[in-house]
């Protein structure tokens, strides 16, 4: 009999769970950080093992890693997601650098330039891109070396080039409590920006100037380490974990600002700050910057493998094996499947179970010893922790004659694989010291076969109707008079399944404010697939969707959908698409084909004159580290034929980070500013900011422009994102799940 | 890249952003769903919020007093459980005991609000229900022996940040501390001391250091008091017996 405490965390010191939850997040955005203490005590925390990383590298005012407006060598901790905001003389960037390897680093920065007065703007408002690779690690006498390219391409108003050293020393402590002190010595040569002043050679001759305008998005590997280079460099002292005072000498004249126009005055190459770690994630920063100027800086950086609330999953209940209960014979007896009252009691026994666990029972189907169980998860990002739980439903409800399990996650109506583990190798693994790995060695990843058709389903399910009011926002980034707008409002959406892989949704949206309608014309000479903004934007009562869309298995390894309806705010017609992805494979191929019109500005039932067809054929593939390639070539919205490549990391939490591109037959002029289709995306779960199970997340996808080439229509429920979840690949990385 | 051309972001502006903030604030609070579909986002959200107001509006719990007397009328043997780093107290009974093929008796431990650990012959080999779980652990144990029978390899498997295992091993010795006697709310226990020391090193190289502790009574076959450690996220905890 299982008798639980009377006592509880909760009645003697109030919710233990909210108070360690409460508590972990002050320590993560409160004063506490991470340190490594000197000489801890014996058998103390501090001495234990650590999984919290120490506080990354500072960032430039470029949101790299680096003194203000130089950088270092330094590489921030793999997956390091770093935002940050530096402003100085009327001048202010935005950043956003990802560290996609330990070795290699992207960043995209939005930045205007105050009263620059040039190119008919009084400010200059512009987009770039940068990546860094490090050349080799610091060694005992060697320093970290890193190559660096910096705004590479397009217009590049803060393209530069550069090579630089960091070497650190440890230096003796100020007080016994701080433990000693760090000092990083940074020196490079630049090019570009770096080289404008104080040069000390040329290569290649005369570099050309900065000009604002052109349509950009091209590579500038012309001029990459030409022209003249300068020599700069600068230390970083952490006296202790909190506090650190930089100085360095900036090699850049800042000649378009100082020279051409009046943007701040440079008396000095001499750059001196002070900054404060705040948290583990962020970090402030005051400057004293070219003899004239104050600046300051704000930087935060994420690490998606650090959750920012840690995860807190209610225990689940033990389980009993059945040699503590099944004692007689008749409780091993076979033929109960025959009596369908029987059946039902555990059904809905085993349903109760998956309910107080956030899932919910699709379907089963028993013979006397083994059990088919399909079931839709709507709460655990980690299939496996869903399928771990299912299993503890099964055996603390099925009768004891049941060995078999075949546990099978259903999403869409469709069956997406299905683990079959014996119920002996649950109750004995339970408590195994290597458990997770014990319980997948013995667990058979399959596809998922048909249902037999004596299987039981749900009572609750097929019809269902489900609703939900909810708000929305709606962003639009980059535009010429105003680089951020933005529509919110509310959705009323409604959807009804009256039968497995059938599903009718619908969302009503009514806006309550916004800007975007304020958007500019579309110039663009394509037909207008996608920068109609401002157009549909004018009507705030609309009908954002409404569709019908049917998912099934037409064989083994093979998935279909087809839907037919108003797919978004700018499209609808009909839409079918084919997955190939066996269950134990990295590699997924997939076909979709869509016949689509435009719909009417107004976005009601009407539609516009503009039709066509897209569609592509895709390639899926894990690289392994997290890294998802996807390959897409086809037909796109404005008829034009092309590819595009995406690379995404995808975290087992539900973080992502990736970019994309598209390049197809319209050429650079007609595509227009940026030349061809571009952007990045990134997705931050919600379970990872609040701690507790759950699989939604916020994300977006920025383009640094929008354009008519290279788009595609947005279809709900395309297939390759959900399947891949259930498979052998995330069900082995997350292992771990099983048991908790 | 190319350039645009800019209109100043006047107090007007920014007024309409943060009644915007506002606004979406206020809609997620009260945004709702019904049915088996997966909620949205600012749905989970909302909820989220809510649950944050009524936690904080909600009294203090009446804290209880436990003595001797309180524990005799329990009938199901009890832990008190002191989380070090969150400077928390709470009490676990004893849900299960069960064997498998491994040496060592497990039991399970659970308060109401859904915490459980997990010891074999007393010793700590999960923890669930709290951050960074302990998901197993192999520990130095013989069949009819309480506390570790001897030191050796010890090997922790946590689950991390992003849902994956996570080792720790370390090189244990074990010491004996002597004959000590213990007060546990009126009762005097005669119990040696075990000491527990083991080694490791971080991925980085840092030399790191556990110690757990054990006051055994051999007689008994109990552990009447332990520190163990339970990872690196939930840190030490400190273990007291509250069995007559």
């Amino acid at each position: 009999m299982i008798r639980r405490s009377f006592f509880t965390f909760r009645t003697t010191l109030g919710s233990a769970a909210v108070l360690v939850c409460g508590a972990s997040a002050t320590l993560a955005w409160g004063p506490d950080i991470t340190r490594t203490p000197h000489d801890p005590a014996p058998g103390s925390a501090e001495a234990a093992p650590r999984f919290k990383p120490l506080p990354p590298p500072a960032l430039n005012f470029y949101g790299s890693p680096g003194l203000l407006d130089t950088p270092s060598a330094e590489m921030l901790p793999d997956a390091t997601y770093a935002v940050s905001y530096s402003w100085f003389g009327g001048q202010s960037r935005y950043n956003i650098t990802f560290q996609a390897l330990p070795w290699l680093s992207t960043s995209f920065r939005y930045n205007g330039i105050r009263n620059l007065n040039l190119f008919g703007f009084s400010t200059y408002y512009d987009r770039g891109f940068d990546v860094r690779a490090r050349l080799w690690k610091e060694g005992k006498y060697l320093p970290e070396v890193t190559m660096g390219l910096q705004d590479f391409a397009g217009t590049g108003v803060y393209a530069a080039e550069y090579f630089v050293a960091t070497k650190r020393f440890q230096t003796p402590a100020l007080s016994r409590r701080s433990g000693p002190g760090l000092l990083k010595l940074s020196a490079g040569l630049g090019w570009g920006r770096l080289g404008s002043s104080g040069a000390i050679g040329n290569i290649g001759g005369q570099r050309p100037n900065f000009v604002g305008g052109g349509t950009g998005g091209q590579l500038s590997y012309d001029q990459w380490f030409r022209g003249d280079f300068a020599p700069f460099g600068g230390i970083e002292w952490q006296p202790n974990d909190r506090w650190s005072l930089k100085a360095e000498y900036s090699s850049d004249a800042y000649t378009t600002e100082t020279q051409v126009s009046d943007v701040f005055e440079r008396k000095s190459s001499l750059n001196f700050g002070a900054e404060y770690q705040y948290s583990n994630r962020t970090r402030l920063g005051a400057y004293y910057l070219y003899g004239s100027e104050v600046g300051f800086t704000a930087q935060f950086q994420l690490n998606p493998r650090q959750p920012m609330t840690p995860m807190l999953v209610p225990a689940a209940a033990p389980i009993l094996p059945r040699s503590e209960w099944a004692v007689g014979e008749n409780d091993w007896n076979q033929d109960w499947p025959q009596s369908s009252r029987q059946t039902t009691v555990f059904r809905d026994q085993a349903a109760a179970a998956l309910k107080k666990d956030g899932l919910i029972l699709e379907a089963i189907h028993f013979t006397g010893t083994e059990v088919e169980l399909r079931y839709r998860n709507p709460r655990y990002q980690s299939e496996m922790q869903a399928v771990g739980r299912v299993a503890r439903a099964m055996a603390a409800t099925l009768p004891a004659s049941v060995e078999t399990f075949r546990i099978t996650p259903v999403r869409n109506g469709v069956g997406l694989s299905t683990v079959t583990l014996r119920r002996s190798d649950l109750e004995a693994q339970e408590f195994n010291p290597q458990a997770s790995e014990a319980i997948l060695a013995v667990s058979a990843i399959s596809d998922a076969r048909p249902l037999a058709e004596d299987a039981v389903f749900s009572n609750e399910l097929y019809p269902a109707f489900s609703r939900s009011i909810s708000p929305y926002t709606k962003p639009s980034y980059f535009d010429p008079s105003r680089p951020f707008r933005l529509d919110i409002g509310v959705d009323l959406a409604a959807s009804y399944a009256p039968a497995p892989g059938w599903f009718i949704a619908g969302a009503l949206r009514q806006r309550l404010a916004g800007n975007v309608k304020r958007s500019r014309e579309s110039n663009s000479v394509l037909p207008h697939v996608r920068t109609d903004v401002a157009a549909y934007a004018q009507y705030g009562t609309t009908l954002e969707n409404l569709y019908v869309m049917r998912h099934w298995k037409p064989g083994r390894n093979l998935y279909a959908r087809a839907s037919a309806g108003l797919f978004e705010t700018m499209y609808g017609g009909i839409s079918g698409e084919v997955l190939w992805k066996p269950v134990n494979s990295k590699l997924a191929l997939g076909v979709e084909a869509n016949y689509v019109v435009q719909r009417d500005y107004d976005q009601r039932l009407g539609f516009r004159d503009y039709k066509t067809f897209t569609g592509h054929g895709s390639l899926y593939y894990q690289l392994g580290h997290d890294y998802h390639l996807q390959l897409d070539a086809g037909r796109y919205l404005a008829g034009d034929y092309g590819g595009t490549l995406s690379l995404d990391r995808i975290f087992s939490n539900g973080w992502v980070v990736g970019a994309f591109f598209t390049l197809t037959n319209v050429s650079a002029a007609d595509f227009g500013e940026g030349s061809f289709d571009k952007g990045f995306r990134f997705r931050i779960p919600l379970a990872w900011m609040l701690g507790k199970p759950n699989r939604r997340g916020y994300g977006l996808t920025i383009r640094p422009t929008q354009r008519d080439g290279g788009q595609r229509v947005s279809v709900p429920g395309r297939l390759y994102g959900s399947i891949r979840t259930a498979h052998r690949n995330s069900l082995q990385e997350q292992r771990a799940r099983f048991w908790e | 890249m190319t350039y645009l051309p800019r209109r100043a972001t006047g107090p007007r502006a920014r007024t309409l952003f943060k009644s915007l903030a506002g606004l979406v604030l206020l809609l997620g609070t009260a945004a709702c769903s019904t049915g088996p579909e997966e909620a949205r986002s600012s749905v989970v959200l909302g909820q989220a919020i809510r649950e944050v107001i009524s936690d904080y509006r909600a009294p203090d719990p009446t804290p209880v007093t436990v003595n001797r007397a309180l524990l005799d009328q329990l009938g199901n043997p009890h832990l008190e459980v002191y989380i070090e780093n969150r400077d928390l107290t709470g009490y676990v009974g004893l849900l299960r005991v069960r064997h498998d093929d491994l040496p060592g008796e497990i039991t399970t431990w659970s308060t109401n609000d859904d915490i459980a650990l997990f010891f074999r012959n007393g010793l700590l080999i999960g923890t669930r229900g709290l951050p960074g779980n302990l998901i197993s652990a192999d520990v130095p144990v013989q069949e009819n022996i309480v506390g570790p029978a001897q030191g050796g390899l010890r090997r922790y498997y946590l689950r991390g940040g992003n849902s994956e295992e996570r080792r720790i091993t370390m090189a244990c010795e074990l010491q004996q501390l002597g004959r000590e006697t213990l007060e546990i709310y009126e009762r005097h226990f005669t119990t040696q001391h075990l000491q527990e020391r083991c080694e490791g090193r971080d991925p980085d190289g840092r030399k790191t250091e556990i110690i757990n502790e054990y006051w055994v009574d051999s007689r008994s076959q109990k552990i009447w008091k332990s520190r163990q450690w339970a990872g690196p996220e939930t840190g030490y905890l400190r273990i007291r017996n509250l069995a007559s």
